[in-house]
């Protein structure tokens, strides 16, 4: 006759905890995610960019070219050494306003999922939980209806009515950014909460609140890490469509999209003012995507 | 009149080779195999001895770009497989040779009626002379789906395999492998997935249709007692090796290899004898298997020569082949 | 075939819901804007007096559910109100430019389509070789450039460098407009047997759908890929191989329908969400389409143009949707035959 003890740990073996798991095998995960060599050069991009945004004001060549500086008898110079990516039409490096502008798009993404990202997985693991309640019901109707408008539509929009700033822009993204991540992981959490080790776990007695976030939500991660990754490059190029049309950040802060926006009048002869920007722009996404598919290859089983 | 002469299928010393990361899975570890016109050959072995890998390779649909095959030959009719061209081994696969797949549910395309399924593999069996119209097809079809006594065959044609129960599903993939005439029929643990009695249903039905149409079939199971009803001639397989071959009741009556030897005795007999005896162990590891015999880590009796080279199959007696050093001197 | 009504049925009602509570969303943001619509409408020097009465007019003394109501029975007919800045009706501003859009839209619609499943279906095929390789590093280039950027650089291209297509409008400016039929200048031009109209409208329409597809085309085809090599390797393409079934059957046929179905969920998503992308390139290549002249109206604060755009994209998605799923009952049976 088995005690509840031995009973415990039998079935406590089985259960899983995947963040421990992960440092552990981190050789064999830094294996699976650096098998594709293009994720390293995500990686290193990726890098390269977080690093410049965090140190820009000290390392950028101008410092003062970031904020309210005019000097026009350098305006319009081509690509020197002196001015790496050339100057725009009121003399003002523009590659220390790009990098500069790195750091508002980063703070942008980084907020705009400190923000989303909770609420969204959140959600997702009561509806999925409560499955065919109503709680169930009221949650993702109000998820697809916030799913059912274009993102880029409803996220201009609400950036219009509102004042154009840096804060206003993000708040239009995460009012409808998160029902992505709630859709994921109610899709996730459905499937999951049937599974033996959660059904173990109920009979054991858990409460509803250690099955939700200490059994269901760390096996719903994985797909959410490389959907942040990749939202990351989505946020820029979200950022940068949203500063090309004027709401956003607005001058003298640079903001990549504004940039090319700006530089598109004096297209083709001082190309540098529109083309620079553009590069970095997708350079960065291209980055983060990268980066997303590595963190999938290496979280997610079954490599294509 | 049966006539048991004619070679149709004669494996000699097939070896098949998987790639992974890691190396080599060297699974089949020359296959010696025979099968004449109209005879019943059963393949027995257990799990992950390599006989879907056998089977695969007989109509060459191993996974692509992952296999290799070092050495061996395949004969059917006399011409060795391995070396025909694309057209002759679409001849083979669409008219002479047909398989009956493990798992119905895999086997069958998720996204087709069971009247498209079977008509495509009847359209691409003719030959130029038949007629290829749609009716005929259809007809034909409606014809095979009757021959597996599946119920309502006319709606069966419409339906998708979802629809259907596993052993319909069963049913239908016999349906196909016989819906134009063959020389052979290859089925890979027909029922297994399904429970006993319908596994012996599909069983009684292979039967049938075997004799019927004088048509040759390898039953491959893990099963010597289905074996045994239903075959004339059993090969048992071990870790990539045909250990032992003979009829069924020599083979029952002496059994000489020690893993036969294992086999029946691991079988509980409703007559009483307590709690059969397994064999301690497991399979080999075909990264780096064992020198020599394969079976000789679970084998009571191993002798020093079991590790040199593997053991040949050699006639100890009429129609009884064994390979193991113990028989030999 | 009940099963199926049913099912349609049910997606129909949860659509109408879903455009109504898009509706109520708009809604509040409109009203949230600070600021007084009607001074708004009618200037800073109007008297107080006829400010006064267009409020009433506007029905803004009332409660919010009551100008609700009002607004809702209003676009019910087709009402979106005045656009501030045209001075037009926001229906008829709708009724002129929208027909650019959708020409834009489908004809990228129709280039994402046949070349993302070209390309998925190539670089399946020949998985790992040079054709695959160079597809997915195209692939991740395409995702990274965003459509503006795409949009300029062609601009630069073939506006300055290498002028073999026309860059600016629908139309070169020595052309006359086909009659209005149906707004498509391609399709109007072809019906009336226009055909150096329809030459010049078609040189118009590569670039701008170019530019608007680039990113979910290759996206797409990676997505075509994946799906394909998932199921290159599933048992029933082995069983229909050893058939004796010919490889062109089992590729375009056997492999092709079950692969399609993630790819075509994603195509639809894509293509309702072009209407919206397709601003930028609309503002680029100086297209007259809706969504440029919804993001003037949003520029300028024109309320009724901003509710009236979204809530006609909103319910496009919705009906996109409504087709995609109708699409992928006939390609995956068992869908049809399931509950949600």
């Amino acid at each position: 006759m088995r005690n509840s003890n031995q009973l415990n740990n039998s079935i406590a073996i089985s259960l899983v905890r995947p963040k421990s798991i992960f440092w552990l095998n981190l050789g064999k995960n830094w294996y699976k995610f650096s098998w594709n060599r293009l994720s390293i050069v995500g990686l290193v991009i990726v890098t390269g960019i977080i690093i410049s945004a965090i140190f820009a004001p000290w390392i950028i060549p101008y410092p003062e070219h970031v904020g309210p500086f005019v000097d026009f008898e350098n305006a319009l110079q081509a690509p020197s050494l002196q001015y790496l990516f050339g100057t725009d039409n009121i003399g003002r490096d523009i590659f220390s306003r790009v990098i500069f502008a790195f750091r508002g798009a980063l703070i942008m993404a980084v907020l705009v999922l400190a923000l989303v990202v909770p609420l969204g997985v959140f959600l997702g693991l009561i509806a999925g939980n409560f499955k065919d309640t109503w709680i169930d019901n009221v949650i993702m109707r109000i998820t697809d209806i916030f799913l059912s408008v274009p993102p880029l539509i409803l996220a201009l929009a609400i950036a219009a009515v509102l004042k154009p700033t840096l804060t206003n822009a993000m708040i239009a993204i995460s009012i409808m950014w998160w029902s992505w991540y709630t859709r994921l992981v109610y899709g996730m959490a459905s499937s999951i909460r049937k599974e033996y080790f959660v059904v173990a776990a109920s009979l054991m007695g858990a409460s509803k609140f250690h099955i939700i976030f200490r059994e269901i939500l760390p096996n719903c991660m994985s797909p959410v890490f490389t959907k942040m990754a990749l939202d990351v490059g989505w946020i820029i190029l979200i950022g940068a469509s949203l500063s090309f049309v004027g709401l956003g950040e607005q001058p003298p802060i640079p903001a990549l999209g504004q940039m090319v926006s700006d530089g598109a009048r004096y297209m083709p002869i001082f190309w540098w003012m529109t083309i620079f920007p553009a590069l970095a722009i997708v350079l960065a996404i291209l980055g983060f995507n990268l980066l997303g598919d590595g963190i999938r290859d290496m979280l997610e089983t079954g490599v294509e | 009149m049966k006539t048991k002469e004619d070679i149709l299928l004669n494996i000699k010393d097939l070896h098949v080779w998987y790639r992974v990361y890691s190396g080599y899975l060297k699974v089949l570890n020359g296959i010696r195999l025979m099968v004449r016109e109209g005879e019943r050959v059963g393949l027995v072995g257990e799990a992950g001895c390599g006989k879907t890998t056998t089977m695969k390779s007989i109509l060459q649909i191993l996974p692509p770009g992952d296999f290799h095959i070092p050495q061996g030959q395949i004969f059917y009719k006399g011409q060795d497989v391995l070396k025909m061209s694309f057209k002759e081994l679409l001849r083979l696969r669409s008219r002479e040779i047909a398989v009956i797949f493990q798992d119905p549910t895999a086997a069958l395309n998720p996204v087709f009626t069971i009247g498209n399924q079977i008509g495509d593999v009847i359209k691409y069996s003719a030959t130029f002379k038949d007629n290829v119209h749609k009716e005929k097809i259809k007809t034909q079809s409606i014809k095979a789906l009757k021959e597996v006594y599946l119920p309502d065959p006319e709606r069966m044609y419409i339906n998708y395999p979802f629809q259907l129960s596993g052993g319909m599903r069963q049913r239908v993939c016999i349906a196909i492998a016989i819906s134009s005439p063959r020389n052979l029929l290859i089925a890979d643990e027909p029922g297994t997935s399904l429970d006993v009695t319908i596994q012996d249903q599909i069983h009684r039905l292979l039967n049938e249709l075997v004799e019927k149409r004088n048509t040759a079939i390898i039953l491959i199971t893990h099963s010597l007692g289905v074996a045994r009803e239903m075959t004339d001639r059993i090969y048992v397989m071990y870790a990539g090796t045909i250990v032992e071959t003979a009829t069924p009741e020599i083979l029952f009556k002496n059994p000489v290899h020690p893993y036969t030897k294992g086999l029946l005795a691991s079988v509980p007999k409703i007559s009483g004898g307590g709690i059969a005896r397994g064999i301690p162990g497991k399979l080999p590891s075909y990264l780096n298997p064992p020198s020599g015999c394969r079976f000789k880590l679970r084998c009571e009796q191993e002798k020093p020569i079991c590790s040199e080279k593997p053991p040949q199959l050699l006639e100890i007696e009429k129609d009884h082949l064994v390979a193991c050093y113990l028989t030999q001197r | 075939m009940l099963k199926l009504r049913i099912f349609l049925f049910r997606r129909l009602l949860f659509s109408i819901f879903v455009i109504f509570g898009l509706s109520i969303v708009i809604f509040i943001i409109a009203r949230v804007v600070p600021g007084d619509p009607a001074r708004m409408a009618l200037g800073g020097k109007a008297p107080k007096e006829v400010v006064q009465r267009l409020r009433q007019e506007m029905h803004l003394d009332k409660t919010l559910p009551e100008q609700y109501f009002f607004w809702i029975r209003g676009v019910l007919s087709g009402d979106f109100g005045r656009s501030l800045r045209t001075g037009r009706t926001v229906l008829e501003d709708i009724k002129i430019f929208f027909p650019a859009t959708i020409e834009l839209v489908i004809f990228s619609g129709l280039l994402t389509v046949i070349f993302a499943i070209l390309f998925g279906t190539l670089a399946a095929q020949h998985k790992n070789t040079w054709v695959d390789n160079l597809i997915r590093i195209l692939s991740y280039f395409g995702v990274s450039i965003p459509a503006f950027v795409a949009a300029i650089i062609f601009l630069l291209l073939f506006g300055y460098y290498w002028t073999i297509l026309p860059v600016l409008g629908r139309l070169s400016s020595g052309i006359s407009y086909p009659t209005k039929i149906t707004g498509l200048l391609t399709i109007d031009s072809l019906i009336q047997g226009n055909f150096v109209a329809f030459w010049d409208a078609f040189k118009h329409l590569i670039l701008p759908s170019t530019a608007l597809s680039l990113g979910r085309l290759f996206q797409e085809a990676r997505i075509t890929r994946s799906s394909m090599v998932e199921n290159m390797h599933k048992e029933y393409i082995t069983a229909e191989r050893g058939y004796g079934i010919p490889e062109r059957i089992i590729m375009f046929k056997y492999l092709l329908k079950p692969s399609l179905i993630p790819t075509v969920s994603i195509m639809g998503l894509d293509l309702a969400a072009s209407f919206g992308n397709a601003f930028l390139v609309e503002m680029i290549f100086c297209w007259p389409g809706l969504s440029r002249y919804g993001i003037n109206g949003m520029l300028t604060k024109d309320l009724n143009v901003i509710s009236g755009v979204i809530i006609l994209y909103g319910t496009i998605f919705v009906i996109t949707n409504i087709i995609v799923d109708i699409i992928l009952t006939f390609l995956d049976p068992r869908i049809r035959f399931s509950n949600r």
